[in-house]
């Protein structure tokens, strides 16, 4: 091997080393200026994040606002659409070929478990996905938090008492309709 | 307690825009959710009335088959098809998918032809 040569490659790996000593340099920057940016953010003005998490507790309380709660509503929203899909095909032409028969028939067939179940799945799942959407609904368009607040709770009082009724009323037919 | 500002700016109201299939149908999803969302408090209180019997029920299945009874029933059933079939509209839309202009209106037709054909065939089923 000639000392050129050497020379040569000893250059190489120094300028290699250097590269790397550069990106390290680089990297190192950039973690700086990450980690500035990240103190910068931190430290603005800390009673801002207080008043943030005290307006975030307050609205959590009231129900109001981005109290947190609304990307859940809106997954309960699509969950409980999907299963309204096939439970609404089975109520559409199930439920109103009865029209034609007399309450009594009515009530025998709501009466069969089967019906019962699955008529009580579509009530419920529909009062809880109209639920939601009545409520995103009033959000939109009631502007004064108390009404806000009142219709709301309403909606809400509303459905739970028709959810109740469905519940007990389909009970009751079912005992009949097994009782004879 | 949360004193909010009454001067943010507000997008124009509804008329300010010129009616198109996408925002008409966006209307009327949330017009037949509302139509539903009572419909399924009537539902619950058809349930109760059969359970009740006597002239809760008696009275419940003479205003159902009264002629105001069968339109409201048919108006609830083309709300039901139009919401069902703008729903899974919607479904595919959260699901990143049918986005392009051409496709939006598309689907807005083939929801409303759905919502016909479904409230078609349920009448006649109701009717025969
Ligand atoms: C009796 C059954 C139903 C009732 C009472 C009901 C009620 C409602 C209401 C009140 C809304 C709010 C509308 C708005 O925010 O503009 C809504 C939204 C929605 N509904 Fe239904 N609905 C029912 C059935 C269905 C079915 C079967 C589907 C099937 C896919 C569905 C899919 C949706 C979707 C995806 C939304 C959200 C739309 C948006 O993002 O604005 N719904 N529903």
């Amino acid at each position: 091997m000639s000392d050129a040569k050497n020379t040569d490659k000893k250059s190489k790996a120094d300028d290699a080393a250097k590269d790397t000593a550069k990106n390290d340099d680089q990297q190192h920057q950039n973690d700086k200026q990450k980690d500035e940016i990240k103190v910068a953010r931190t430290q603005t003005d800390p009673s801002l994040l207080t008043r943030l998490a005290q307006r975030t507790a307050y609205r959590r309380a009231t129900a109001l606002g981005a109290s947190g709660t609304g990307a859940a509503i809106w997954t309960v929203q699509r969950m409980t659409a999907l299963a309204l899909i096939p439970l609404a095909l089975w109520f559409l032409v199930s439920i109103l070929s009865m029209l034609h028969a007399p309450a009594t028939t009515a009530a025998a067939w709501l009466g069969a478990p089967w019906n019962a179940a699955l008529i009580g799945a579509f009530v419920l799942v529909a009062l809880r996905h109209g639920t939601i959407g009545f409520r995103v609904i009033l959000e939109d368009y009631v502007h004064s938090e108390g009404w806000r607040v009142a219709s709301i709770a309403l909606v809400y009082a509303i459905a739970a008492l028709s959810a109740l009724a469905t519940v007990v009323g389909l009970a009751v037919l079912i005992f009949t309709h097994i009782g004879g | 307690m949360t004193a909010r500002s009454t001067t943010r700016p507000l997008s124009p109201h509804l008329q300010h825009y010129r009616p198109e299939i996408t925002s008409i149908l966006s209307v009327l999803h949330r017009a037949t959710g509302i139509v539903l969302g009572l419909g399924a408090v009537g539902l619950a209180w058809w349930i109760t009335a059969l359970a009740l019997g006597g002239s809760a029920q008696s009275v419940t299945h003479w205003l159902l088959t009264s002629w105001l009874g069968y339109l409201a029933l048919f108006g609830w059933t083309f709300a039901l098809g139009f919401h069902l079939c703008n729903g899974v509209r919607h479904l595919f839309w959260d699901a990143g998918m049918g986005f392009e202009m051409d496709s939006v209106r598309r689907s807005g037709k083939a929801a409303v032809g759905g919502a016909l054909l479904l409230t078609v065939i349920v009448w006649i089923v109701v009717i025969v």
